[in-house]
């Protein structure tokens, strides 16, 4: 695992930004990590780069803890980070950027600055501050993809980006990865998530909701819809993988994230007239878990 | 290279600071004509070395202790105001470091803005007609930047401890002003009137106005102490702060 939190929590006064976070990020992928927000995206991030410090849990980057110093020091000499923000020194030039940035990373990728500056036509000799919020964007995204680092740490990427320079960055981020460096990506776009993760994990409330591979996510989801020539038998379903049951006249949903074979057979068994099971998109997906965190709530 | 990002980002503020207390010096220095006509001073009596003590003490001196209380402002939390910080503390670099680096540069800076009186006084008492000897300025320069030095590190530790943008300034300039206001208050506290000490009124011949005997040294070491002291709970302050 590249990142891994065990418990990890971080309180701001009598507000938990995170409780008791348990991620497993796997080395050499590229992991979206979906969340709403507030729900401790960034604040997961910025623990893990020793920006700020949990309050209580553990957790490790390149199996080297984030509340050490001098581990921390080395996971950021290893790690390219875009922040939420993406603002960056006003009173420096883009040129200037560069130039300070690459200074400190001493695998920096002259190769990517050429490519990244030739898609992002970016006005060098110009103050950042004279910059729009694309321009930043783009900007940060160069100064963290050309470092040459094992890990991408990026707090919404695309943000403020039009779409044909989102597609640029996804690909870019692709191309990062195929080269051997794992990406860990924060963002509300679900599409983008779906377009390049290898695995993701959502997270709510602090809380970690689902994580695993993309596509063994989606191989497992399903939604069953049943249809009951009488008042549905909802207390039948409550059984393994189902994660919650929306109860119609005479039909049911049911939301399951594995077992769906006996679903159905326990469906067929009850006289279900009819049985139909739905793939779900990682949209439904995610929405889907979000409901099943506020009927646990409720 | 965080040296060169130090550099750009106090440089505006430092060459603010360079021309500003450079065109004190030129005012004060060439208003001595002026000033003898406006204040009917007899130029037999009053003497040339007296109003360049006066000028040291109570405009140079002043123009450089405010000059480098704002060349300590800035820094990380300002950073965070800014939306920067984030990128910096992502960098593989220690906060110590960090600090370290924009106080050295802050502390040459204010060295720099010491050295002007020592070169310009002389230079430009020449062009009045007037001598005044390298030696008493760099006296006086090395009192002021040395003991004086505690300011800057005011103004760094207050940027460091205090969020907003005004907060530092105003609590740095407040600061300043009631340590000289209180210190005169009370005949006990007044052989540490800052303003008082840096001016070497402790040392100066009155016949003269030049600074005789050996420099303050134990002034200069408890001012100096208390620098380096604010510099370190700025690292302090520094490392613990969540950002």
């Amino acid at each position: 695992m590249i990142i891994e939190t065990t418990n990890l929590a971080k309180r701001y006064g009598s507000t938990e930004a995170v409780r008791g976070l348990n991620l497993s990020v796997p080395a050499g992928l590229i992991c979206g990590f979906l969340g709403r927000n507030g729900a401790g995206k960034s604040t997961t991030i910025k623990m893990l780069l020793g920006i700020t410090r949990p309050s209580s849990g553990k957790g490790r980057v390149f199996g080297l803890p984030i509340d050490d110093p001098a581990a921390s020091l080395e996971i950021r000499r290893r790690t390219g980070y875009v922040g939420e923000d993406k603002r960056l020194y006003g009173y420096m030039t883009g040129e200037q950027m560069i130039r300070f940035t690459r200074s400190l990373y001493p695998r920096w990728k002259m190769d990517w600055e050429r490519q990244l500056l030739r898609e992002f036509a970016l006005p060098l000799n110009r103050k950042v501050k004279t910059y729009s919020k694309g321009m930043r964007t783009k900007l940060a995204l160069l100064l963290s993809l050309a470092r040459g680092v094992d890990l991408l740490i990026l707090d919404e990427p695309t943000e403020g980006l039009d779409p044909v320079m989102i597609e640029q960055v996804l690909q870019a981020l692709v191309r990062a990865a195929a080269e051997g460096t794992s990406v860990f990506f924060s963002s509300h776009q679900i599409a983008e998530v779906e377009q390049i993760a290898d695995h993701v994990s959502i997270i709510h409330n602090g809380r970690l909701l689902l994580d695993g591979a993309l596509d063994r996510l989606k191989e497992s989801y399903r939604r069953v819809n049943l249809v009951f020539p009488n008042r549905p038998p909802e207390k039948e379903f409550s059984m393994p993988g189902v994660k919650w049951i929306e109860a119609d006249r005479h039909s049911l949903s049911v939301f399951a994230s594995h077992n769906v074979d006996d679903i159905v057979d326990r469906a067929r068994a009850l006289d279900a007239a009819s049985v139909d099971v739905v793939p779900l998109t990682l949209r439904e997906i995610y929405l889907e878990s979000l409901k099943e965190e506020q009927h646990a709530l409720v | 290279m965080l040296w060169y990002k130090a550099w750009l980002e106090s440089r505006a503020r430092f060459i603010f600071c360079l021309v500003g207390l450079q065109a004190l010096i030129i005012h004060m220095v060439l208003a001595y004509d002026n000033v003898l006509i406006a204040f009917e001073l007899n130029p037999a009596t009053y003497k040339y070395t007296e109003y360049v003590w006066r000028v040291f003490t109570y405009r140079i001196q002043v123009g450089w202790t405010f000059s480098v209380l704002f060349l300590g402002f800035g820094g990380l939390v300002r950073e965070k105001a800014l939306g920067s910080a984030d990128f910096t503390l992502s960098l593989p670099v220690t906060r110590r470091r960090l600090v370290g680096v924009r106080a050295a540069l802050g502390v040459s800076q204010s060295l720099i803005l010491g050295l002007l009186p020592f070169v310009s006084v002389p230079l430009l008492s020449l062009v009045m007609g007037k001598s005044y000897p390298y030696t008493q300025t760099l006296l006086f320069a090395f009192l002021m930047t040395v003991g004086g030095i505690v300011y800057f590190c005011l103004g760094f530790f207050l940027s460091t401890a205090l969020a907003g943008e005004y907060a530092p300034a105003a609590i740095g300039v407040l600061v300043v002003f009631l340590v000289n206001q209180f210190s005169r208050q009370f005949e006990v506290l007044k052989p540490f009137n800052p303003q008082d000490f840096l001016s070497g009124l402790h040392y100066l011949d009155k016949s003269t106005y030049f600074l005789e005997g050996p420099l303050p040294w134990s002034g200069i070491a408890v001012s100096l102490a208390c620098a380096v002291t604010l510099l370190l709970l700025s690292v302090g302050i520094t490392e613990r702060r969540e950002f």
